[in-house]
């Protein structure tokens, strides 16, 4: 069944070859996989023909409806060949509408591969091959259903082109700082380096940030558009919780309402984690990084060294309260911003970080801070809002009455924004890496935000252009966002509010000559 | 450090960059004052003080839209293309500065509007590989901005590297 995988070539008479090549089905499992997603897809159809079934005491309806489910599924294994040659990998599907994707084999960027638990029970995987172009849904070169024995290989075939295309086109862009670091791209076999290991420890950061919310939230909607908080709230529990909630009186029933929350929140979002991220695993293979992970699903993702800008590391107020961090790859192509680590220890996001951009200094570098302008523009902010909101309450409070109690809220407020202040302030900070032997490459540092905190670290090879912005009141406060222009991660990454006068030193500090004929030295 | 200061672009946009402004301003400001009409038309009530306050700020607002803005622009825009950078000034309550190196442009296209057309005027956007990149020259003088086109095609040309 496993044909022999050419090595790629591009020339007349491989790809005359190449036409003479036999076409290739599937894995024969997915004759038991096809059914099944059909049928998960399609239930609500099939809900219906059985709801007309049970009405017309016709059950002859739910069975048509499911046989030509289960038709239409099997015929997606029938339809469905591939083939691997040496110029492009090829495939060819659809019942009425043939269509054939072709993929050139030196223009595949990425090999992906993912395995839901259906597919993993039956010793199957899903393999994704990424040109680094933007591919709609479903649009992309998907072989869904290959034996699992069958992939790692298929996969080195098919990333063999990457590894010898990112040697080749080997510009600036390339991290020449790091070829001490990191293992130079060998030729096959490449070297096998694991850079980053899970530990289920982990898993303790995971409730430190809001997926947990965001997991709960549309659940408790759900639930809510079916009546099922009515039913809750009348069932004996909260009733009795009511009742007694009554007498401790309402900021106490409050208090118990959040942290009931809280603890749900929390589990979803530890189960959540385990799922999408346990077992992780970040390997070098020397021109590629190969991520795996998952518990149930599993992914394995390739990130292309070639196409690495630099990295992110976020660490959101709650994470950092606790030691953790994220860690982000910048990367142009089709993967912009590729999750690398996710919550894990800080120590450990600075190790992976080290080993990807070469150095330490990207992690550990000082950053300068943007001095009093910015420090009290942080503050208007912050404090604004608040001044205005209460200003609002107190000309209400003139016809309404409110009960002094209510003002008790207002120091608090002003405290907590100004604390937000001062540390927005204290985190916003920029540094310039210069090169640590002649010819190297330039870092641009820059960090922001309170509540959620990025340290963006760019390589000056990947800023294809320069703006520097001054609203009305910063150039009345002296201060201009300096932004850079990439083509990966984000699209642009700004330096906020820092003094005007050294707008184009930074320019000129991270890519030399930026200012062109402009430049006025001093 | 070095301190790096830098000089403006050295050209403006053509004179007729502020009359284009100020039509486009006041085609904006048609729709405003046409609801305004409806709801007066409606309410049959059009003396009253909310239609006269909504009416008295609308034309004040406008006013200064079509008759200052513009102004307050032209004193800002300046552009200049050298053998590789294109820089450009523009804006007016935030004002920014934009530079690209031509080695890392990708693409070169003109744009004229209906207004643009009626004045003679074009528009010159570089684009590089970030969307954040764009550089735009607005309301240029037709041959100028054939003649800038002219000149960016050919220096991207003389450089052609991976622009990424």
């Amino acid at each position: 069944m496993t044909a022999p995988i050419p090595p790629t070539e591009s020339s007349a008479a491989a790809e005359a070859e190449e036409a003479e090549l036999p076409w290739q089905r599937l894995a024969k499992r997915m004759l038991l996989v096809h059914p099944v997603t059909e049928v998960v897809k399609l239930a609500p159809a099939l809900l219906a023909a059985l709801v007309l079934g049970t009405q017309s005491d016709n059950e002859i309806w739910t069975l048509v409806a499911l046989a030509a489910v289960l038709a239409y599924a099997l015929t997606r294994w029938f339809t469905t060949t591939y083939r691997v040659g040496p110029v492009h990998v090829q495939l060819r599907s659809g019942l009425f509408q043939r269509k054939v994707l072709s993929v050139p084999r030196n223009r595949i960027r990425s090999v992906d591969v993912e395995a839901r638990v259906l597919h993993r029970v039956l010793g199957l995987a899903v393999l994704r091959v990424g040109t680094g172009q933007h591919a709609k849904d479903g649009e992309g070169f998907k072989l869904d259903g290959l034996d699992a024995k069958q992939v790692p290989a298929l996969r080195a075939a098919l990333l063999a082109g990457v590894t010898t295309a990112a040697r080749r086109t080997d510009t600036a862009a390339r991290r020449e700082d790091t070829t001490d670091a990191v293992p130079a791209a060998s030729p096959a076999p490449p070297a096998q380096t694991e850079i980053g290991h899970w530990s289920p420890s982990w898993v303790r950061y995971a409730p430190f940030s809001l997926t947990g919310l965001a997991v709960v939230a549309p659940v408790v909607g759900l639930l809510a558009q079916y009546g099922a908080v009515q039913w809750v709230a009348d069932s004996g529990v909260v009733s009795g919780g009511v009742r007694s909630a009554s007498r401790l009186g309402i900021p106490i029933a409050i208090a118990i309402g959040v942290l009931a929350l809280l603890a749900v929140a929390s589990a979803a979002a530890c189960v959540r984690y385990l799922l999408r991220w346990g077992r992780l695993r970040v390997v070098d293979a020397g021109a590629t990084l190969h991520q795996t992970s998952g518990l149930l699903t599993t992914r394995e993702v390739t990130l292309d060294v070639a196409r690495l800008r630099g990295a992110t590391v976020q660490e959101s107020l709650l994470l950092r309260s606790v030691g953790g961090a994220e860690l982000e790859a910048i990367m142009t192509g089709r993967l912009r911003r590729q999750k690398v680590l996710p919550q894990a220890p800080r120590r450990e996001v600075e190790r992976v970080m080290t080993y990807l951009l070469g150095s330490a200094a990207q992690f550990t570098a000082p950053l300068r801070r943007h001095g009093r302008a910015a420090a009290r523009r942080r503050f208007t902010r912050a404090l604004g809002p608040v001044l205005l909101a209460l200003v609002a309450v107190a000309i209400a409070a003139a016809t309404v009455h409110v009960q002094w109690g209510w003002w008790l809220i207002a120091p608090v407020l002003l405290v907590a924004a100004a604390a937000l202040a001062w540390d927005r302030y204290c985190n916003l900070g920029h540094a310039v890496l210069a090169p640590t032997e002649p010819g190297g490459a330039r870092w641009l540092i820059t960090r922001a935000g309170s509540l959620s905190r990025d340290r963006d670290c760019i390589q000056s090879a990947g800023i294809v252009g320069w703006t520097v912005r001054r609203s009305f009141f910063q150039r009345r406060a002296g201060v201009a966002t300096v932004c850079a222009a990439t083509a990966a991660g984000k699209g642009h990454y700004e330096v906020v509010d820092l003094p005007a006068r050294d707008a184009w030193s930074l320019i000129d500090s991270v890519t030399p000559g930026a200012g062109d004929v402009w430049a006025r030295y001093s | 450090m070095a301190h790096v200061t830098m000089l403006d672009p050295a050209r403006r946009p053509s004179p007729k960059a502020k009359r284009l402004w100020a039509i486009n301003a006041a085609l904006l400001w048609l729709v405003p004052f046409a609801a305004q009409v409806v709801w007066a038309i409606l309410d049959d009530n059009w003396t009253t003080w909310p239609h006269v306050v909504v009416f008295v700020a609308s034309l004040v607002l406008a006013g200064l839209h079509i008759g200052v803005v513009p102004i307050w622009r032209y004193a800002v825009h300046r552009w200049e293309i050298s053998d590789t950078a294109v820089y450009t000034k523009t804006g007016w309550f935030t004002q920014e500065q934009r530079i690209a190196p031509v080695s890392r442009v990708q693409t070169v296209d003109t744009e004229r509007g209906p207004i643009d057309r009626l004045l003679g005027l074009a528009t010159v956007t570089v684009t590089t590989a970030s969307a954040a990149g764009a550089v735009t020259i607005t309301a240029l003088d037709q041959a100028v901005a054939d003649e800038a086109v002219a000149k960016l095609t050919e220096i991207a040309g003389r450089t052609g590297e991976d622009a990424t």
